[in-house]
């Protein structure tokens, strides 16, 4: 067989799925609550910061009950996640999903709990990107009209799940490690 | 241009995979596949094609990292670099049994493998495919604090962090300002994508 060698892919963005314009965007300048002022801030230095293993985001982590993770992808043919979204699972908060379609059933489907029903999660298996974009964006509005006493009440209902998952981090890893050390032989 | 020592096993990898590669395989090259970093395709092919050897040794290794979600086109299941990247091997007649790939899902990465490089050639020549998860510089071998729940410390709801400019994070900061939700969400967002600086998360400083 002779091998297909394509061209080097295009440089374009990964987002062609607002091409015709749903969610009009316009260009930004860079944004921080002052609630990040203790963290360094740049388009790396912050992810960095907050990677889950690094030592110095927890304190400022711990200021917030839910994170809304915005996963490198959005329009993807399969449930892509990275380091991102082991964020919340290791540092005990709950989550809210900007990705791929099907990632929250995949984190379930590998052991993870997540928050369904205070957070209405029927936003993950919808298909079509544009719609599933409107359905988190309706989720957030909701949960912003839930006052913070109640945020509050719902993170300590949810406890057991949140101790869970962080368990369950350290768990995955190891058994990842352990497949990696078998394929290395 | 990122300050980024690539191409230094040091960076790539994870101390416990760094010990074990080093212990078991002589590296021949390394390579670490992202947008705007340094190795584009063409550069990376040229650095396995002047180091390709005439005879492997079974310790023999290349060591590519998979930094990015892949590129595919509509409806297709197998990513371009992926597909690139094998044929590279395959073209230049480089056994796929020297190659160590690290990404972020590997069971795709199996599927994808399956697809680009043919069963006959694959049955004997199978690359060694570790999950960027366990094996990335940043994953320290720590274990994330055990911290309590404390919901006195909580200031706000919900956070978003946002770094690369992505449409997806766009469109959510523009619905977060449109509707005025800074008092519910903290946002951090990077904004247009302006090069970054990176930070070495082991020595911020």
């Amino acid at each position: 067989m002779i091998p297909i060698i394509l061209p080097n892919p295009p440089m374009c963005t990964r987002d062609d799925w607002n091409k015709d314009g749903r969610f009009p965007v316009g260009e930004h300048e860079p944004y921080r609550d002052p609630l990040f002022e203790n963290i360094p801030f740049g388009r790396d230095a912050q992810e960095a910061a907050f990677s889950p293993y690094n030592a110095f985001f927890d304190p400022e982590y711990k200021k917030f009950a839910i994170d809304i993770v915005t996963e490198s992808t959005f329009d993807f043919p399969y449930p892509y996640f990275t380091e991102k979204t082991l964020r919340p699972l290791a540092s005990k908060r709950m989550f809210i999903m900007i990705g791929p379609c099907g990632l929250l059933a995949r984190l379930r489907k590998q052991g993870f709990r997540t928050f369904d029903p205070f957070i209405n999660e029927s936003y993950d298996l919808i298909k079509d990107p544009g719609d599933r974009m409107s359905a988190v964006l309706e989720e957030i509005d909701r949960l912003c009209s839930i006052s913070l006493d109640d945020v509050k009440e719902k993170m300590l209902e949810y406890k057991d799940i949140l101790n869970y998952n962080q368990k369950h981090v350290q768990i995955f890893k190891t058994q990842q490690q352990e497949k990696d050390k078998i394929c290395l032989g | 241009m990122k300050l980024m020592p690539t191409h230094d096993l040091t960076w790539m990898l994870s101390p416990w995979l760094r010990n074990a590669v080093e212990s078991r395989y002589n590296v021949i090259t390394t390579g670490w596949l992202a947008l705007d970093w340094v190795d584009n395709l063409n550069g990376l092919e040229e650095r396995i094609r002047s180091s390709k050897k005439d005879q492997y040794d079974i310790t023999d290794r290349y060591i590519i990292m998979h930094e990015e979600p892949d590129y595919y086109m509509p409806g297709g299941s197998c990513g371009l670099w992926m597909n690139r990247l094998l044929n590279i091997f395959i073209s230049h007649d480089i056994p796929l049994w020297t190659l160590i790939l690290i990404v972020d899902s590997p069971d795709q990465a199996d599927k994808e493998i399956e697809m680009i490089v043919p069963k006959k050639l694959l049955e004997t020549n199978q690359p060694t495919v570790l999950s960027k998860w366990s094996t990335i510089h940043y994953a320290k071998e720590t274990e994330p604090a055990d911290v309590d729940i404390d919901v006195d410390a909580i200031r706000k709801p919900m956070m978003v962090m946002m770094g690369r400019s992505r449409q997806s994070r766009a469109i959510l900061y523009q619905h977060i300002n449109d509707k005025g939700l800074f008092n519910s969400i903290a946002v951090s967002y990077a904004g247009k994508d302006k090069e970054g600086i990176f930070v070495d998360p082991n020595n911020p400083t």
